[in-house]
């Protein structure tokens, strides 16, 4: 098997495609992975290119339209270690079929892809909802927060134009990564490792009414916790103040 | 009395509500401005009963002049009285939106003093949330009935949704149980607000008013109307007023009084009546094809597989060359399925595999399909088939109604 080894990011997979697509046709997986390739494979080391990157991007939008892409884009921001090997097999279909290849529901191409794309995205919402701000003493609203995916920048533009008077900053604690955004304009941070913040004198009381808020909307006599835990699953709650 | 404990008593009496949908609007950025609005909406926690909270949902006040019997608020119960100013109101709105805590207010009120004073406190709170306090996430207000179509009309021009609830589905109860509120004084705002709405349409696309549309409430079981008569309503509200959504709530005893039952609905009719609902707005049917005006709905089978079963002559359907508007009519295959065999099907012919694929679940579909020409059913007559879904339902476990999260509540609603 012929397997196009590249770095780690987005563009790297996308000069893979490029190389699949004109000198190494006969490549059959596409992985960042450097422990993937066996005794009986041939490797290829793929160098990152910003411009052939580039052309295959415009190569698929021209394709398939902007909406294939920024999915394959998205697709991409997920931890799923088998996610090259997905969007390797689905970006050769777009490229074949163009975009005829988003209704191909039954090929299994797709339905792949559809599943991954799908838990990015809908993580991506979830956190949309269950992020929480706390108001800084100097007035920032601050999020810590860590997804399975590398959904940060899928964030941003959402509360970009929700709090576009407002200065706050989205903290991915588990991959260190740190957007201020200071009402004007953004600032990509690598966050460190340690930190510390302090908050507004009012941050306790908002916090306050909004734990007594959430368990006087729910009606006693209901209670069912396990279809709470359906919806907003444990792992979403430690940086929810009202649990 | 501190603010903590009359946010306290006042989401008390909101929470019967049954609406916390923060969808159907699409408000964009503006400089300067806090806050935005998407079409799907976005829940933002959920309680311990397991419902979702996307809006801060709350009355104004709970001090109530009327008296209707199926109502905790109703003047004559005793229970701790209190109400928040606008300001108040604003503050606690933006405190808590800035924190992403929530996607928006859904504002509600008793009706203190009047209608008309009533209305006005709301439409005066909204007006300075939105305009003092540049909110623009979104905005669901309930209208009171008996205030003056002009006070509505105004306080709607700030909000994405309002709802006026017609609490009881005939005249006939309202009047037994809901005495003060008027039949006309629930239909004249909302005949007012649909023809607003479609004019802003047709006037200003861009521009729409009340762009969540209007949406209204009532409970089931707290007077005999039966399901075909409550199926017509909605029918017509749907048509004649064009409603965006109807929500029922089962009715639960909270005070006992001869007029109303002593025991509560089954729960299963809310839902039922949730499923012709969706059937209504999403799926092509008119409520005189799902049951006679002196029925109820099966409690024991779904509603579009009771009525695949009872019109099952126009079944079995080919999965690969019936019309979209058909395969929306087969049990088990919803919106998105349809859409995506028509879809599927332009690439090739489907078959079994390939629907399991696509995610195509075929317990129930089975029975009113041919795929590739081939019937999979266990059984091929109505009253077999009707038997074998019947008896699925009985051997799963015992449903769990509670999971619906759209629209859970069967309880009753607590406003005005």
């Amino acid at each position: 098997m012929k397997i196009l080894l590249i770095e780690p990011c987005f563009a790297g997979f996308l000069t893979a495609i490029y190389h699949a697509h004109y000198s190494h046709k006969d490549a059959d997986i596409i992985t960042s992975d450097l422990n993937a390739p066996s005794f009986l494979d041939i490797q290829v080391e793929i160098t990152t290119d910003t411009v052939l990157a580039a052309r295959v991007r415009s190569g698929i939008i021209k394709r398939a339209g902007t909406v294939i892409y920024s999915d394959i884009a998205h697709a991409y921001l997920s931890c799923q270690d088998t996610k090259e090997k997905i969007l390797f097999a689905y970006t050769k279909l777009v490229l074949l079929h163009g975009r005829a290849a988003y209704g191909m529901y039954q090929m299994n191409e797709v339905k792949e892809f559809n599943d991954l794309l799908q838990k990015v995205r809908g993580e991506a919402h979830r956190f949309k909802g269950f992020l929480r701000f706390k108001e800084l003493k100097n007035g920032i609203y601050y999020s810590a927060f860590s997804g399975d995916n590398d959904i940060i920048e899928l964030l941003l533009p959402h509360f970009r134009a929700r709090m576009n008077a407002e200065k706050f900053v989205l903290h991915d604690i588990k991959r260190h990564k740190l957007i201020y955004y200071d009402s004007q304009i953004c600032h990509y941070l690598i966050a460190p490792e340690e930190y510390s913040v302090t908050l507004s004198d009012e941050e306790a009381f908002f916090s306050a009414l909004w734990k007594d808020y959430h368990k006087n909307i729910a009606v006693e006599g209901r209670l069912n916790t396990d279809l709470q835990r359906q919806c907003l699953p444990k792992k979403y709650r430690w940086f929810m103040n009202e649990f | 009395m501190d603010i903590g404990e009359r946010i306290k008593i006042l989401t008390e009496g909101a929470k019967y509500d049954v609406s916390c949908s923060s969808s159907g609007s699409r408000t964009t950025a503006k400089r300067g401005y806090l806050g935005s609005a998407a079409p799907h909406g976005v829940c933002h926690s959920f309680t311990a009963d397991g419902r979702c909270i996307s809006l801060l949902k709350i009355l104004l006040s709970n001090k109530c002049v009327y008296d209707c019997l199926y109502c905790i608020n109703r003047r004559t119960e005793s229970i701790p009285r209190a109400s928040l100013t606008p300001k108040e109101l604003c503050e606690l709105v933006i405190g808590f939106y800035k924190r992403n805590y929530i996607e928006g207010l859904f504002l509600s009120s008793a009706v203190e003093v009047s209608p008309n004073r009533t209305m006005e406190t709301l439409a005066q709170t909204v007006q300075m949330l939105r305009t003092e306090y540049k909110f623009r996430g979104y905005i669901h207000l309930k209208g009171i009935p008996g205030a003056d179509n002009e006070l509505i009309d105004y306080a709607s021009r700030w909000v994405d949704r309002i709802s006026l609830n017609i609490e009881l589905p005939s005249e006939k109860s309202l009047l037994l149980l809901a005495p003060q509120k008027k039949k006309e004084a629930i239909l004249s705002p909302m005949r007012m607000l649909s023809q607003t709405y479609i004019a802003s349409q047709i006037e200003r696309p861009k521009i729409i008013k009340i762009p969540a549309g209007q949406t209204t409430q009532m409970i089931v079981g707290a007077s005999p109307e039966t399901d075909g008569q409550i199926m017509r309503l909605t029918q017509g509200l749907y048509d004649h007023y064009r409603l965006k959504r109807v929500y029922y709530s089962a009715y639960s005893p909270v005070t006992t009084n001869s007029l109303l039952p002593a025991v509560p609905p089954d729960l299963r009719r809310e839902h039922r009546l949730y499923e012709a609902d969706w059937l209504l707005r999403f799926y092509g049917y008119k409520a005189e094809e799902l049951l006679p005006i002196n029925r109820n709905l099966s409690l024991d089978l779904d509603v579009k597989s009771d009525w695949a079963i009872n019109n099952f002559n126009m079944f079995p359907l080919e999965i690969n060359t019936a019309p979209y508007e058909l395969l929306l009519r087969v049990p088990g295959i919803g919106v998105r399925n349809a859409y995506r065999i028509t879809e599927a099907r332009k690439h090739g012919r489907l078959d079994r595999d390939a629907l399991k694929k696509m995610r195509v679940v075929l317990k129930r579909a089975e029975y009113f399909v041919t795929i590739n020409g081939k019937f999979f059913g266990a059984a091929d007559t109505p009253h077999k088939i009707r038997n074998s879904l019947m008896g699925k339902s009985l051997s799963a476990p015992p449903p769990k109604y509670k999971q619906l999260g759209f629209f859970d509540e069967p309880l009753i609603t607590g406003e005005f």
